[in-house]
């Protein structure tokens, strides 16, 4: 058994763009996913953080197979699943799930909580021990609802309550993997820190691993093992958290940081500022050399021709940028 | 205050499905047409039970109530006691059983076309909805070449020859192929209105999460069409089918009246009217009660669908 439940290698996704009619074929493509490497170790937390439009979704997406890779490689617990037909990857799929970020189009309207939590059962044909009713009830208290609402409909809960019947329907396999896309984003302030913190318990009680999308840094402070960061569909920085939050080494994730509220106001008056110049470059027609160069205050020539290698600093920490700090 | 908690807590409980119905029951025109809906509906299929009721019937002659010129005589067309919308001129028969047994075959066909657009609508809506491409470019393509089609032109030069292919079928003959004729056609020529409707809302219920939430729980693109969006679609089919149903009543109407729906001496509204307009002068009751029947029928209908559609109005939910 491999440590890593989840490994990228070189992984990029392009979406065609298409020409209106029939004859036109396909004129460029969007570059949303461009050569990601990461690791996922089991048990532990990897958070992917980055503006919105880095690719950070789609990221999640292909690793759950939603979106065909275009290419690189997808091994999840020791095995490719890049290429896999459909019938394995339904195997695959009881192991790794999903919660989303919108809970108000996350589930379907006309289901009850019921239906929707055992949806993952019927789905594999799986029969849990003391029936489906049993096993939807139990999840429901996992995740902190009451059991007696299987009958309900969602547009009886609050986003909060619906976002914990979508983390039910994710754990009702128990998956090795969870793919959090942005799962608290859209939820107050209140309600994020409660469902942040159901899913360091789970994770606890379970043995989950997560790979956290999200683009709010103090929520990925708080959750994360180690921080992924991606700029226009390439990874600048990872790092485990504690050593990415004290010492950025790139000048991306250094202006990322600069922006995360403070709230001491001494502090954070004190604290230096960084503005990027200028908006985020298509990803139909990424600048040549360094992604990050139209925006990077350091940039010298060298970054708009070459593109920066990724130094593995250590197994757990890679770098891409010609000028580190 | 405390009342108005009490109440929403109350209103939260229920299923979709219980909100529309409270919805629908307090809409006042709503119910109202759908009694109406209920009583015409009951009238069309017991028509038997009714005329005998009545003490008529819809192929006897009444000569007795005409005059020489076998005109009906009396007030209005021979109304009577007897005889509540009088009668026939020339054959003299019950113009209430007439029309009883006329809103059978109108509503039959309303519903069995209706009904089978419907299917043939849902299923190539969803699939140009959910799968796109290519299958979307042929059931679109081809939906728009009969919308461009002159249908209502076609249909007319096209019933003889197409009666005669399906009576040499052997399985229905006159007046049954004539209406199936008259279904094939208009279920041929509606569908894609239908489609349309559909193929829009399957694209963008197929963009929502819980669509996504279902593929990566492992859901085959079956179980995704008919356990996932069926379920949303159901409150379009039936807006649709409330709404389709008054305007292929009259849409038969108009097709018997121009000749090409049945043959007398079965009757529809449309043969009644066409019969009715040769008489206008000397007999206007005898046009003017089928049309104020028909009228009323197709405004409740009309009503009845408006009414669903706004109880099914998903927006509030």
């Amino acid at each position: 058994m491999s440590e890593n439940i989840l490994e990228l290698n070189n992984l990029t996704k392009y979406f065609p763009i298409k020409g209106k009619g029939i004859l036109s074929g396909t004129k460029g493509l969007v570059k949303a996913v461009d050569g990601v490497s990461l690791t996922v170790k089991r048990g532990e937390t990897v958070g992917l953080v980055g503006e919105s439009g880095c690719g950070k979704t789609t990221v999640g997406r292909t690793v759950m197979k939603l979106y065909e890779p275009t290419s690189g490689q997808i091994i999840f617990d020791g095995q490719d699943i890049t290429d896999i037909k459909r019938k394995e990857m339904k195997i695959v799929r009881s192991k790794m799930q999903m919660i989303f970020q919108d809970p108000f189009s996350s589930l379907n309207p006309r289901h009850t909580v019921g239906t929707i939590i055992s949806s993952s059962f019927t789905i594999h044909g799986i029969e849990p021990e003391g029936g489906i009713e049993h096993a939807v009830g139990e999840l429901l208290e996992l995740v902190g609802l009451n059991p007696e609402h299987i009958n309900r409909f969602p547009h009886e809960f609050s986003g909060g309550q619906r976002q914990r019947i979508g983390i039910a329907r994710a754990l009702a396999l128990k998956p090795k993997l969870i793919v959090a896309d942005e799962p608290v984003s859209a939820l107050d302030v209140s309600i994020q820190a409660q469902v942040v913190n159901l899913l360091d318990d789970l994770q606890q009680e379970l043995g989950l691993s997560y790979l956290f999308v999200a683009h709010d840094l103090s929520v990925v402070q708080h959750i994360s093992d180690r921080v992924v960061v991606m700029y226009l569909g390439k990874v600048m920085e990872m790092a485990p958290t504690a050593e990415l939050f004290k010492h950025p080494r790139h000048p991306y994730t250094k202006a990322l940081l600069s922006a995360v509220p403070v709230a001491d106001p001494k502090v954070g008056r004190s604290r230096e500022r960084i503005i990027l110049q200028g908006d985020l470059p298509s990803p139909v027609n990424p600048p040549a050399g360094c992604v990050f160069n139209t925006r990077c205050w350091k940039a010298q020539d060298i970054c708009r021709t070459e593109i920066p290698e990724t130094i593995q600093i250590s197994p757990l920490q890679t770098l891409a940028c010609h000028f580190p700090e | 205050m405390l009342e108005a908690e009490d109440n929403a807590q109350e209103v939260a409980l229920r299923t979709p499905k219980q909100i529309a119905i409270a919805r629908f029951r307090r809409n006042k025109t709503g119910v109202f047409s759908l009694g109406a809906v209920i009583f015409f509906i009951f009238l069309a299929y017991g028509a038997p039970i009714v005329t005998r009721i009545f003490g008529v019937s819809s192929t006897e002659t009444y000569l007795t109530g005409l005059d020489q010129q076998a005109m009906p005589m009396g007030f209005g067309g021979g109304i009577s006691w007897q005889h509540p919308f009088g009668l026939e001129p020339g054959a003299g028969r019950d113009v209430f059983a007439m029309l009883l047994y006329g809103s059978r075959i109108s509503f039959s066909v309303a519903i069995l076309t209706s009904v089978s657009t419907i299917g043939i609508g849902m299923l190539l809506g969803i699939s140009a909805g959910f799968y796109r491409g290519r299958i979307d470019a042929i059931i679109g393509r081809f939906s728009d070449l009969l919308f461009a089609f002159p249908s209502f032109f076609m249909i007319i030069a096209l019933s003889y020859p197409m009666v005669e292919r399906v009576e040499s079928l052997g399985i229905v003959r006159d007046n049954g192929a004539r209406l199936t004729v008259l279904i094939i056609f208009f279920v041929f020529f509606g569908w894609p209105g239908f489609a349309r409707l559909v193929r829009s809302q399957a694209m963008s219920l197929r963009e929502r999460d819980f669509i996504m939430a279902a593929q990566s729980q492992g859901a085959s693109n079956w179980r995704i069409i008919t356990k996932e969006m069926l379920p949303n679609l159901w409150p379009t089919a039936i807006v649709f089918l409330s709404l389709s149903l008054p305007g292929y009543l009259a849409a038969e109407a108009v097709f018997s009246f121009l000749g090409v729906g049945i043959n007398p001496p079965a009757t529809t509204f449309g043969l009644v009217l066409s019969d009715g307009i040769k008489y206008w002068r000397s007999d206007p009751a005898y046009l003017l009660i089928p049309s104020l029947m028909l009228i009323t029928i197709v405004l409740a209908l009309n009503l009845f669908g408006d009414a669903v559609r706004d109880a099914l109005d998903t927006k509030a939910e």
